[in-house]
């Protein structure tokens, strides 16, 4: 069973690569945008397959393992924690991709991104907690991932009141609503991300204690064996 | 059940698996901890058919197994796992007293089935087996027919009667999934079954004493993939009826048929809990290390 073991331990070291590669990816696609580069932000766009690719070949490599070894206890929870995170950071990715595409529509439209300092305090704190996300993944602490559950609230707040004062501030024009989407939406890929980073912490819990801590609330209502 | 029928069985005890009843204990892993980490969720409000209290059994100085403290529920099924000589098939055994037959062994503590402590003087051997009923490793059908091998129990017990033996052995045959294959050949001998159905009529034959509790020792070892399925189907239905123990070395095969996990170290009951927690979240390292294949 050393054979599991290895395996799993490189599993991991490919997800921590992963995640360092997605971290990167929201970075690059918010320097993008910023700074209406948009060669800077089709790249980002470009290195999304090989992302893509990744994900999938590590969730081959869980199903082997899973078929091959009927792994159990911390083993079958390492793996079934590897194909969750798996798959949100590849969403995360795409996000961050779908940023880097939005570049050229912003260089046409002329959208400033350094008038608005509350989208700008909204990329800090989600590529901050991304960060923690992705170091977490490495450390494997409850703890730290029960802080980034927690920290969502914030970024789930900042998104809120930016998008309350992109509506009050917009004049109804054509102009000023197409930029005011392409605002509003980059501000949802950063709640969303925040959101894919709870659902990244969650089962790190599950990895470390074996509770599974999402939707706590329902399932007091009605457990299940 | 006669004094014949018990020394059959207590030979195939001895034949199947000599070695490991004798073999000193070696301490080649890491010491056990005192109390064995017992899950809360593990008690029910139906009152346990086994009972042990810091039950210990000794070959002469050497320690089968030491202070074992369980409840076994009824109608459920409970796996025993651990190392080879931790101790699982000596407690299996202790439990309708197969271990007797072996010279110079004792025990202490207290093992009790439904409150009567077994090894109480008075119990009457024969009334035991027939409530403990016991499936072996390999598949031991006597060489006889099929009939002949399920009605030999109830013949003992005194059945005489043809219609009588043939419901019992129609319902037996049916209860172990074997009904439907043999049915027009219940003449044949029992030797000439593949040996998932040996094994299966090996079943049929406990279950003929109407048992209360089916003790079963690795009974799909000597079995291929297929006739295994058929044992842990089999194992399912019978949990309706049967308070079944069974002893595995397949870590997938005791996460699939029991309810209940215990795991044993150095002849000492390390971890009991309910199934779905051992093999997924255990609370004890050894436990761990044990079903993920870090030492066994």
């Amino acid at each position: 069973m050393a054979e599991l073991q290895e395996r799993l331990e490189k599993l991991i070291l490919r997800l921590d690569l992963m995640g360092m590669r997605v971290e990167q990816a929201l970075a690059d696609a918010i320097h993008a945008i910023k700074n209406n580069d948009v060669e800077a932000g089709k790249e980002v766009n470009l290195r999304d397959s090989a992302i893509d690719r990744e994900e999938v070949e590590i969730e081959q490599e869980c199903i082997r393992l899973l078929a091959l070894y009927q792994p159990a206890a911390i083993d079958l929870r390492t793996i079934c924690t590897i194909i969750k995170v798996n798959s949100d950071l590849e969403r995360i990715a795409d996000l961050a991709a779908g940023i880097g595409r939005r570049v050229k529509h912003v260089v046409e439209n002329q959208v400033d991104f350094e008038c608005h300092s509350d989208l700008d305090h909204l990329f800090v704190i989600t590529t901050d907690i991304l960060g923690r996300t992705v170091r977490t993944l490495k450390a494997v602490s409850a703890s730290t991932a029960r802080k980034i559950i927690e920290a969502d609230d914030e970024i789930d707040n900042q998104y809120r009141q930016f998008v309350s004062g992109v509506l009050a501030n917009q004049d109804r024009s054509a102009e000023t609503v197409e930029t005011a989407l392409t605002l509003i939406n980059t501000a949802k890929a950063m709640e969303r991300i925040g959101d894919l980073c709870t659902n990244i912490a969650e089962p790190i819990i599950f990895l470390k204690t074996g509770d599974i801590v999402r939707h706590a609330e329902a399932m007091k209502d009605n457990p299940q064996d | 059940m006669s004094e014949q029928m018990t020394n059959i069985e207590q030979t195939t005890v001895v034949e199947t698996e000599p070695d490991t009843c004798c073999e000193p204990l070696k301490p080649t892993l890491a010491p056990a901890p005192q109390c064995a980490k017992v899950s809360p969720e593990i008690s029910e409000t139906s009152q346990p058919v086994i009972t042990s209290d810091k039950f210990c059994f000794y070959y002469g100085k050497a320690v089968g197994v030491k202070d074992i403290s369980m409840d076994i529920y009824p109608k459920a099924v409970t796996a025993i796992i651990g190392p080879s000589g931790c101790g699982k098939s000596t407690f299996l055994r202790s439990i309708n007293r197969m271990n007797d037959l072996i010279p110079h062994t004792h025990t202490g503590g207290v093992l009790a089935v439904n409150g009567q402590d077994i090894y109480d003087k008075r119990v009457n051997l024969v009334n035991l087996r027939q409530q403990v009923g016991m499936v072996f490793q390999r598949p031991n059908p006597f060489p006889k027919t099929i009939y002949d091998n399920i009605v030999y129990g109830p013949r003992l017990q005194g059945v005489r009667s043809r219609s009588k033996l043939d419901a019992i052995v129609e319902q037996c045959l049916r209860d172990s999934a074997l009904w439907g294959e043999v049915k027009d050949e219940l003449k044949k001998s029992a030797l000439a079954l593949s040996g998932g159905q040996q094994q299966r009529l090996c079943i049929a034959r406990a279950l003929a004493t109407k048992p209360e509790v089916l003790l079963m020792d690795e009974p799909c070892s000597a079995l291929d993939p297929v006739a295994t399925s058929r044992i842990e189907e089999l194992i399912h239905k019978l949990k309706v009826d049967y308070t079944i123990v069974i002893v595995t070395h397949n870590m997938q095969q005791a996460a699939r048929v029991s309810d209940r996990t215990s795991f044993f170290c150095l002849g000492e009951l390390i971890e009991y809990g309910l199934t779905k927690d051992v093999f997924t979240n255990p609370t004890n390292r050894q436990t761990e290390d044990y079903i993920t294949g870090r030492f066994g």
